[in-house]
């Protein structure tokens, strides 16, 4: 069923992954011809069991440009815009988002998801947000002032877990984990990392659990054998104290009803000597799938930790000689994984938790959640439905619209159960604002724009105060305490600029109070200009990046 | 595919065996599909069955590409038009997952009239399959390959869009029904750990008019511990009312009148096939102008709607072959109207038609 009047139609497609791939090609043959496609991913070999637009041989490559170029192959006539960047910029602005008649939203994030929903309230374009999460899903519309925003509910926070658990009293794998993670971020990670303070409290740091950056150099890329050999030491020495010192200490200081650590080396003896180990005699783990599945014993982790301390010390220092250039655990890491995999392990013997398989070990550590093509099929194709629904009526009701949920299992009997989206929340901190769009130049000073735009151009009386939303929020200006603001500053010197939103609060004690949204929005040519790149390019031409 | 699951295939797979498994991947790996008549729901259901990292995929359709597969299917070009929807379609899939072999089959379904077939292709090709699925495929084939699939005691599935409602069925047999139940029946009670209450269609299916429910006597039961082979829904006991049949403007009569139509538009072919089984008198013309009124077919496919039952009809192939969750008991219809999709029971064999 092809429908023509759908061509002409502007679509946002925000994520080019698992959703993204299915919504994309579902509005391509549904005669979509017009479509943006943003993604700042690159494809990744554990995409291909479901975001099909990709092959084996695009691995590394952006994610946005790849759909492009694939869509164009087969719709030469469409007109396809990609970008791989971070849909948070603020090139992606209030213009930006009024091209558009539609945004779909395939995103793994709820960050991201918030930001692209507000930009969505702002500028009062439709929204369809779907997400997956192995076998269930969900498709929900968006739409300013007639259904509930994305906001308008409380989402999960990730769990956090105690740090003193962490530190001292681990019950479960995933507290072994965690800790890992920490012992590899304080060691090899970057020093802003939040993860260094929870194990190093100061008191008790120990001058082996420092940054290795800090213990040697490596000259023009190249560790000198002396220090190989100090490494090698420090390896031992690390895991030595981590499995067995340390923990020896612990439970000497107590409390009777707490449980004993089991320190490794004496469940070692016999078995292993780690200070006749060297380089040449010590091999890791295998990075292989059986692997992945299998227990390990006691020696083999060992072993195991200390080859891989000093795999990562050496690669750090020779890749990453400094602070500045030290990266936090990646789940692609295969060395990262086998150390943390086995430092976690050891852990969960030292305090007789039930082990994790490295399988499972890299699904905590990179929070990686289930994924499989059916579920974004079905997940896509609802999406779309809805897109063209409401494309296709003229004024759109909250009870046109449906609000999917997803679960593929046949428990429930029902595996696709559809709602009229709930009423907009009065309470939402997005969409229950009234959102003025200020075109002032920031260059004027605080006080300018107090008095001439908010008292003058809102005509807000009273008290009030002014907070600046984004990167994280802060207080611009507060009327009951005037003085101990810059007044004089310009908006600019104190963070206002293009897409800024600042967040007007008025006090409780007038009668109407208001709270409303000030989104600033420069006059300026949007990022792209409408005349986009056809499709009828010589293939060159089609992969270009269009940005 | 035979050995344990590489680290190349592992590396792809990362992301489903952790949501079904090792055992399963291996499962699928062993698992080979055939699927009868090739459309946009088709395509979806083998290009996710594919990804999935089945151990090969069959397409078997005589038709040549038109117009219309170019419009509403993402892997048909103009340039392909005339060329062979089978043979283009598993050329296309096989790129996607070099671990899963996609074929394709072209022999015309007439040698599909009767049953067993004799052709040396069909046999081939039906006796490595260890799943058969039919995609708008005339009934009086898929008849034939649910006569197959209940004698060889392999899965079946059979799935039709009708303008804007979809549905499918299928058929396990008691055998494998037996290892399903294994798994998700708690022995202590003898029910299904999932939820065991009768489901209506009209669960499925959003109604409005309360009296309907009564008039349609519907008699559905659940009985969770076999599947009822496609072939027998179509028989019609008896016919109780004497009244004519009456069209209604509801969506629940529509999806009645869809499932019924399996029934009643071979009914009489049906009898003439197996004489033994006493079917009374229906005028099937009567009926079918009436389903055509009510529900009329659609060819090809919406995209977005072979999206979405593709989804979920590969996913409950990939069930019943996992045995990871319990398999869609018996027929699952989607209304896109309302976006709603459910499972409904199997039907007795005394059915009134409405």
């Amino acid at each position: 069923m092809f429908n023509a009047s759908l061509t002409h139609k502007r679509i946002f497609v925000v994520g080019a992954g698992g959703i993204g791939c299915e919504v994309l090609k579902t509005l391509a043959a549904s005669g979509f011809r017009h479509l943006t496609i943003i993604d700042l991913d690159t494809i990744d070999v554990s995409n291909l069991n479901r975001q099909f637009l990709f092959r084996k041989e695009h691995i590394g490559q952006s994610k946005a440009h790849v759909s492009r170029s694939v869509l164009l192959e087969r719709y030469p006539d469409a007109h396809i815009i990609s970008y791989q960047e971070n849909v948070k910029s603020p090139r992606f602005n209030l213009q930006f988002y009024q091209q558009f008649d539609c945004v779909i939203c395939g995103l793994d994030n709820v960050d991201t998801r918030r930001h692209v929903n507000r930009m969505c309230i702002i500028s009062g374009v439709p929204l369809i947000d779907g997400g997956t999460a192995g076998l269930t899903g969900q498709s929900k519309p968006v739409l300013k002032g007639k259904t509930e925003c994305f906001d308008c509910t409380v989402h999960a926070a990730p769990t956090h877990y105690a740090v003193c658990t962490i530190r001292a009293s681990p019950t479960q794998p995933v507290h072994c984990i965690v800790w890992a993670q920490m012992l590899y971020n304080l060691i090899f990670g970057p020093p802003e990392s939040n993860f260094n303070n929870a194990l190093d409290d100061g008191e008790k740091a120990t001058p082996l659990m420092v940054p290795i950056w800090k213990v040697c150099q490596a000259t023009n890329g190249v560790v000198s054998e002396k220090d190989r050999v100090d490494l090698w030491k420090r390896a031992i020495d690390v895991f030595t104290c981590s499995f067995s010192t340390e923990l020896k200490e612990r439970n000497e200081v107590l409390d009777k009803n707490m449980v004993q650590a089991k320190p490794i080396l004496d469940l070692l003896k016999g078995d292993l000597d780690v200070t006749t180990l060297s380089p040449d005699t010590c091999s890791s783990i295998d990075e292989t799938f059986v692997e992945n599945l299998a227990v390990h014993t006691l020696p083999q982790l060992a072993k195991t930790f200390i080859r891989t301390f000093y795999d990562l010390s050496i690669r750090q220092l020779t890749q990453h000689p400094t602070q500045d250039t030290s990266v936090l655990f990646d789940k692609d890491d295969s060395l990262a994984l086998n150390f943390i995999y086995a430092a976690s392990s050891l852990r969960s013997i030292n305090f007789n938790i039930k082990r994790e398989t490295r399988h499972s070990v890299k699904a905590i550590v990179g929070n990686i959640v289930p994924a499989v093509a059916s579920t974004n099929a079905v997940v896509g194709g609802l999406t779309v439905l809805e897109l063209i629904k409401f494309l296709t009526i003229s004024s759109p009701l909250q009870n046109d619209l449906c609000y999917t949920v997803v679960q593929m299992r046949e428990s429930n009997h029902r595996l696709l159960s559809a709602s009229a989206p709930a009423d907009p929340n009065p309470e939402c901190p997005t969409c229950s604002l009234t959102y003025h769009i200020c075109d002032l130049n920031p260059s004027i000073s605080l006080k300018n724009f107090v008095d001439s735009y908010i008292r003058g151009t809102l005509t807000i009386k009273g008290d009030f105060s002014l907070s600046v939303s984004t990167p994280s929020l802060r207080v611009l200006y507060d009327s009951e305490m005037e003085e101990e603001f810059p007044l004089d500053k310009s908006l600019s010197a104190l963070g206002v600029a293009d897409t800024t939103l600042v967040l007007l609060d008025q006090c409780c004690d007038t009668d109407t109070p208001v709270s409303c949204g000030i989104y600033f929005s420069l006059p300026q040519p949007t990022p792209q200009k409408r005349t986009t790149v056809s499709g009828g390019l010589p293939k060159e031409e089609k992969t270009m990046k269009t940005h | 595919m035979s050995g344990d699951i590489t680290d190349a295939e592992a590396a792809i797979y990362d992301r489903q065996i952790r949501l079904w498994g090792v055992e399963a991947q291996h499962d699928l790996r062993a698992s080979s599909v055939l699927i009868v008549g090739v459309n946009g729901l088709s395509m979806e259901t083998a290009k996710n069955l594919t990804l999935a990292g089945v151990h090969s995929i069959v397409l078997w359709d005589p038709g040549m590409i038109d117009n219309d597969d170019v419009q509403t299917n993402f892997y048909f070009t103009v340039e392909d038009i005339g060329s062979p929807r089978a043979s283009i379609l598993s050329n296309r899939l096989a790129s996607m997952n070099t671990f899963c072999s996609v074929t394709s089959l072209q022999h015309s379904f007439e040698d599909l009239r009767t049953y067993p077939p004799t052709h040396p292709d069909i046999i081939t090709t039906l006796s490595s399959a260890t799943v058969v699925a039919c995609v708008n495929l005339p009934q009086e084939y898929a008849f034939t390959l649910s006569l197959h699939c209940t004698d060889h005691g392999k899965s079946f599935f059979y799935a039709e869009t009708r303008s804007l409602l979809s549905f499918f069925v299928s058929y396990h047999s008691p055998q494998k029904t037996k290892l399903f139940n294994e798994k998700f029946i708690e022995p202590r009670t003898g029910k299904r750990q999932a939820n065991t209450n009768p489901v209506l269609i009209k669960d499925a299916i959003v109604i409005d008019d309360d009296d309907e429910d009564e008039q349609l006597k519907w008699d559905i039961t659940l009985d969770s511990f076999s599947y009822q082979p496609f072939h027998e829904m179509w028989l019609l006991k008896k016919r109780t009312a004497t009244q004519p049949p009456r069209l209604k403007n509801s969506q629940f009569i529509a999806a009645n009148k869809m499932l019924t139509s399996i029934r009643a538009d071979r009914t009489l072919e049906y009898i003439r096939k197996f004489p033994q089984n006493q079917v009374t008198e229906l005028d099937t013309n009567e009926l079918s102008s009436l389903i055509t009124q009510a529900v009329p077919p659609i060819n090809p496919p919406i995209p977005a709607l072979s999206s979405i039952v593709g989804g979920l009809l590969s996913q409950d192939i990939a069930n019943s072959i996992t045995r990871q969750n319990y398999p869609i008991h018996n027929s699952f219809i989607f209304d896109a109207t309302t976006t709603n999709g459910g499972i409904t029971c199997k039907m007795t064999e005394s059915i009134d038609v409405p």
